[in-house]
């Protein structure tokens, strides 16, 4: 009888799909919700690891710079802001809501999963042929076939942002009465 | 190497998760947390087909940043309608919220 053991990139696969998986559970169920959102920021990491394993290295560096450097930071600083007795610290019981979630989601998972099954993409593995992954190809590619996607997307950055903004500003009569 | 199907299923149980959040939990904050990790498993489902295409490419990898910038947006508009939400109406559970509805 043969023995397949686990190549070292399944290992650290399954590790690191495991860690993602467990931070995205512990951060919607966590009681505080600062350890939510540092759970969350583990998660982020969890998928810079599946990046790297994809062979792109940038975008590793940039979901860490700007989810864990950026979203996560955000998110701290807006549960610093908004006082503690606002933030809602329910208990995790099982309600009806509950099982009914759990249920939409196990289906959604199980219907894909026959799917996937049902079509030879369970095992399909990358081609071995020799490819530039490097920076320089991802900035070529940018600029010279998603140029006007780049353009609108810093109009959508710049919109966003400046909406954040007026709407995060304080009234200056609110703050009078204040 | 790892078959495509491992990564599918990551990016499809994070979905599952982002779903659960979304369809039960009440506080703002872990709402967003929900649309984060739907985004999240998006991307990696969509790098997961770049990278197996039968020839390989770079297109792949810009949709991404494009799709980690907007959510990144997405996240800043959010946290500051949770934070005005919160000056004005004293909560933060949306099944209270009730001033949105017309």
């Amino acid at each position: 009888m043969q023995i397949s053991y686990l190549s070292t990139a399944e290992i650290v696969f399954i590790l690191i799909a495991a860690v993602t998986l467990i931070a995205a559970i512990i951060a919607l169920e966590a009681k505080e919700i600062v350890h939510g959102a540092l759970s969350l920021g583990v998660m982020f990491l969890g998928i810079a690891g599946l990046y790297i394993l994809l062979d792109a290295n940038y975008l590793a560096m940039f979901q860490i710079s700007v989810y864990i450097g950026a979203v996560v930071v955000l998110i701290l600083f807006t549960i610093m802001i908004v006082p503690r007795e606002i933030w809602l610290h329910r208990p995790f019981r099982i309600t009806p809501e509950v099982i009914a979630g759990i249920l939409a989601a196990i289906m959604l998972i199980g219907s894909i999963c026959v799917l996937y099954l049902s079509t030879p993409a369970w095992s399909l593995t990358p081609s071995e042929a020799p490819f530039d992954w490097s920076v320089r190809r991802i900035a070529q590619s940018i600029v010279i076939e998603y140029g006007i996607a780049l353009q609108i997307l810093a109009l959508v950055l710049f919109a966003g942002l400046m909406g954040a903004l007026t709407l995060a500003k304080v009234e200056e009569k609110e703050e009078e009465t204040k | 190497m790892i078959p495509l199907i491992y990564y599918l299923i990551v990016a499809l149980i994070l979905f599952g998760i982002g779903i659960y959040g979304l369809s039960v939990k009440r506080n703002a904050m872990r709402l967003l947390f929900s649309i984060e990790m739907l985004m999240n498993g998006a991307n990696l489902n969509v790098l997961a087909f770049a990278r197996y295409l039968y020839v390989p490419g770079i297109q792949g990898q810009p949709i991404i940043l494009f799709s980690i910038t907007i959510a990144a947006v997405e996240a800043a508009v959010a946290l500051a309608i949770v934070i005005v939400v919160s000056r004005t109406c004293e909560t933060v559970d949306f099944h209270e919220l009730k001033r949105l509805k017309g």
